[in-house]
């Protein structure tokens, strides 16, 4: 897998090279090193020998309801961006393309691999590295290793003192490579005794030599346990590390434990960096790139799709929780956790008809409810009739200030914090309650589909609204849901208010739309259906992406107060 | 494979004890009331009543002692809680190790974690589960 | 067996060259078990004892580490009351290359130096650290009270 191109006899040469380096610092430093994303990754792949179009890329697909990814630079202020940013793969970070021009405000730029690409993209760093250190390849990729791949630092190191930054990191001094050999008779492995000329033995660049089969041992004990570049010479006290080149010599012919190497290799590649996560949907094995740093995440939620169909956010990979940032969104899962043994409130998931007071339970996405016994249509946020909701008035989504006073006064502090709480969890529950259901109702919808078209014979891309609206659904009700997270933890002002007001349109187009598709003969004639349906899922999502987009802005901006 | 000597096995066991391994049903550690702890032969046990049972969301503690040939030779085993159950002395707590399995069967490989499972799983055995008990919570004189 | 016979091996080592102040002898039954005696060191409160130690090989050895116990009680901050040492050598900073003869040294310097900032005994730990003028008399009464006198 790996070439090396360069053997001990050149070593001088290298040597040679790496004057010549530390000569012409400046200029690497500009040319090669002030990365940003508009340098493209050609160049440098191409000096390293691999093909550019050779390397597989895989990019998220993008889907109506995922947001579109494009190349320009992530949008919130550069100066906040840490090291990583700027970091060794500004050349190479390219991120998710589309075709649909301007990036949306609260995008972001991440890009999807695969295990195959990710140790190509290792394999093209150390080659743009190896010339710049003028170490060898085995020694490059340790350095890069124990540096976590922080190029930087590490040159920097490197050109003051070449000798302590190669000893810190693990590395012989002395870059002979390693070999496997046998013919020494004052050899002895201090491991199993074994001695004499007979016996093979592997020779590191640190000079500690042990018989092959201990060596091997030692090493694929490490390698089950989960390790791949920081395991050590065994001989105690010595901090060399035993490099690729070295580890592969040893392992050659053994696949599983080959795999079990490589596989350890990737896994601390993208643990050892602040810009990849490994995504968190269980078995999956793909790995996500992005450049949000942790300082920007109080006012940015980085949402990524990975090819497996999970969205989280990079920066806490939770499930995705725009529009909330990381720490309200965690503070707001453990309170519920804290609150949830202790209150009776969570009786969300069945009420009293407030008519008959038969027992009701939510069996469907829909607000609008009506009750079997008594035919009595009401809102099941508000248990208020669902003749006063109407079309333009929906009072369901906020916390009424002047209702939670006289609760203030007559009752104390804490069960008016209580009250206050139950108001918006109720609001966040049940829209997360409504995303499972409306999971459920893409089962019944793409059944109706099938009826659509048997019925009126329509093609397959005709019934097609019907599915769209149910994507859309969802995906508004995880946004409506953490809405109710920010406004929780939101100081009330007029900017308040505002956020509120789209909150409220969303969530009434929302209902509205839900109702068209849960009971879609309740609205006319099928052609009306239809024309209703799109119409309403356009509405939505632009609702949506106004919502979106002003929450994003607002958060950067400061524009709202939040408590603590 | 090299035979682990009694202490060696034992302070494994012991060290899977305190990290509290398996279900959380069964559980059990040195006695340290005892004054010589270096010869580990004094331990204690638990076992969560088993469910569908008389013993149901009852709590069992037993006394373990664990001769100078265990795993060899089986360990001894009395109930600290009373309870009624066949094998078991209503007056002493103290398992006659014919009447139960685990006991019957040892095996060195058998570890004490085996042994409570195999007594938890004598509690719900149909001569076992339905037997009027002693009042909860009471304890031999032992 | 390799590892059968490199345990041989050690064993001619440390009968024909003994580490001085320490006697390992496998039991007879079982080639992994040693029954050890180690006198304490020189300048330490452990000096003037015998203490008796067993140490077992495991299948692993020499991958992992042995496993060692002091027999005779102490008092001493890594030594907890079932005679388990707390000793970086024994555990993660175990390697092939070390020998049940570096084990031993190790574990007699430890009694030179303890280490009251990695305790596996917390109460005789914070006993060191508080007073261990204390602590120092603590042990050597142990010593008096439960070691071997040597022969």
């Amino acid at each position: 897998m790996y070439k090396y191109e360069s053997d001990s006899d050149n070593f001088m040469d290298e040597d040679d090279e790496f004057v010549d380096y530390s000569e012409e610092e400046h200029d690497f430093t500009d040319s090669e090193f002030a990365m940003d994303d508009e340098n493209s990754d050609d160049n440098d792949t191409e000096d390293a020998g691999i093909a550019h179009d050779d390397r597989p890329r895989r990019y998220a697909e993008t889907q109506a309801t995922q947001p579109t990814q494009t190349q320009n630079t992530f949008s919130a202020d550069a100066g906040d961006f840490e090291d990583d940013f700027y970091g060794i793969d500004g050349a190479e970070f390219e991120p998710v393309i589309s075709s649909r021009g301007a990036k949306r405000p609260w995008e972001v730029d991440f890009k999807v691999y695969d295990p195959d690409e990710l140790q190509a993209k290792q394999e093209a760093i150390v080659a743009r590295m190896e010339p710049v250190l003028a170490t060898s390849r085995d020694a490059t990729t340790l350095l890069l290793r124990s540096y976590l791949w922080k190029d930087e630092p590490l040159v920097e190191d490197y050109l003051t003192d070449p000798e302590r930054t190669l000893t810190k990191a693990g590395v012989a001094v002395d870059q002979t490579r390693p070999c496997i050999q046998s013919g020494d008779s004052a050899f002895e492995c201090k491991i199993c005794f074994s001695e004499g000329s007979d016996e093979e033995y592997f020779a590191p660049s640190c000079g500690h030599r042990y018989c092959t089969t201990c060596y091997k041992t030692y090493l694929v004990g490490h390698v089950l346990g989960g390790a791949s570049w920081r395991i050590k010479c065994p001989t105690p006290k010595c901090n060399m590390l035993v490099g690729e080149e070295g580890a592969r010599l040893l392992l050659a012919g053994d696949e599983e434990s080959l795999a079990r190497y490589n596989t350890n290799l990737t896994r601390s590649f993208v643990n050892d960096r602040d810009s990849f996560v490994w995504c968190p949907a269980p078995n999956c094995k793909y790995a996500i790139e992005c450049h949000v740093p942790r300082s920007a995440l109080r006012t940015t939620v980085p949402s990524v799709a990975c090819i497996c169909g999970n969205q989280f956010c990079f920066g806490c990979q939770l499930s995705d929780h725009m529009p909330a940032p990381c720490h309200l969104a965690s503070r707001w899962l453990e309170k519920c956790r804290d609150d949830s043994e202790t209150s009776s409130w969570i009786k969300v998931n069945t009420k009293e008809c407030t008519k008959c007071k038969s027992t009701i339970e939510k069996n469907g996405g829909c607000n609008h409810m009506t009750c079997r016994e008594c035919r009595y249509e009401f809102c099941w946020v508000c248990m208020g009739p669902w003749s006063e909701h109407g079309q333009h008035f929906y009072n369901c989504n906020r916390f009424n200030e002047e209702s939670s006073k006289e609760a203030r006064d007559s009752v104390s502090e804490t069960r008016a914090q209580l009250e206050r709480y139950i108001h918006y969890f109720t609001r966040y529950n049940n829209h997360e309650q409504s995303a499972k259901l409306a999971r459920k109702l893409l089962a019944t919808t793409e059944k109706n589909m099938e009826q659509l078209q048997r019925e009126l014979t329509l093609s397959w891309i005709e019934v097609q609204f019907l599915s769209d609206a149910v994507d859309v659904l969802s995906i508004c009700r995880s946004t409506l849901k953490w809405t109710y997270v920010l406004a929780f933890y939101m100081k009330p002002d007029n900017q308040m208010i505002i956020f509120e007001n789209n909150q409220s349109d969303l969530e009434m187009a929302t209902e509205q739309l839900n109702d068209l598709v849960e009971n879609p003969t309740n609205h006319g004639a099928i052609e009306d259906i239809k024309r209703k349906i799109i119409d309403k899922t356009t509405y939505v999502k632009s609702r949506w992406e106004t919502l979106l987009s002003d929450t994003t802005l607002g958060l950067q901006e400061n524009r709202w107060q939040f408590v603590d | 494979m090299a035979e682990v000597p009694r202490s060696f096995r034992l302070l494994e066991e012991l060290e899977k004890g305190e990290k509290g391994f398996g279900d959380g049903l069964c559980s059990y550690g040195l006695d340290d009331k005892v004054d010589d702890i270096v010869e580990m032969e004094h331990w204690v046990g638990t076992i969560f009543g088993p469910g569908h049972s008389v013993h149901e969301n009852r709590i069992y503690s037993l006394k373990i002692y664990c001769g100078k040939s265990y795993p060899q030779i089986r360990p001894e085993v009395r109930f600290s809680t009373r309870i009624a159950m066949n094998g078991v002395d209503p007056h002493t707590g103290v398992v006659n190790p014919e009447a139960v399995a685990v006991l019957r069967e040892w095996k060195p490989s058998y570890t004490l974690m085996t042994l409570l499972k195999g007594l938890r799983s004598e509690m719900a055995s149909p001569h076992n589960k339905k037997l009027a008990q002693p009042a909860e919570g009471s304890m031999f004189d032992n | 067996m390799a590892a059968t016979k490199r345990i041989l091996k050690e064993v001619e080592r440390l009968n024909k060259d003994p580490v001085p102040g320490i006697l390992a002898q496998p039991i007879e039954s079982n080639i992994r078990y040693f029954e050890v005696y180690m006198d304490g060191p020189a300048q330490s409160p452990y000096e003037g004892g015998r203490f008796k130690l067993e140490l077992f090989l495991p299948e692993e050895y020499p991958m992992a580490p042995p496993k060692v116990r002091f027999l005779t009680k102490m008092y001493h901050p890594n030594i907890d009351k079932l005679g388990r040492i707390c000793l970086d050598i024994l555990k993660d900073k175990w390697s092939p290359a070390l020998q049940i003869r570096t084990v031993l040294l190790s574990i007699q310097a430890l009694l030179s130096a303890p280490n009251p900032d990695d305790p596996l005994a917390n109460d005789v730990a914070e006993q060191w650290k508080t007073n261990e003028k204390l602590a120092i008399q603590t042990a050597t009464q142990w010593t008096k009270m439960y070691a071997i006198p040597p022969q």
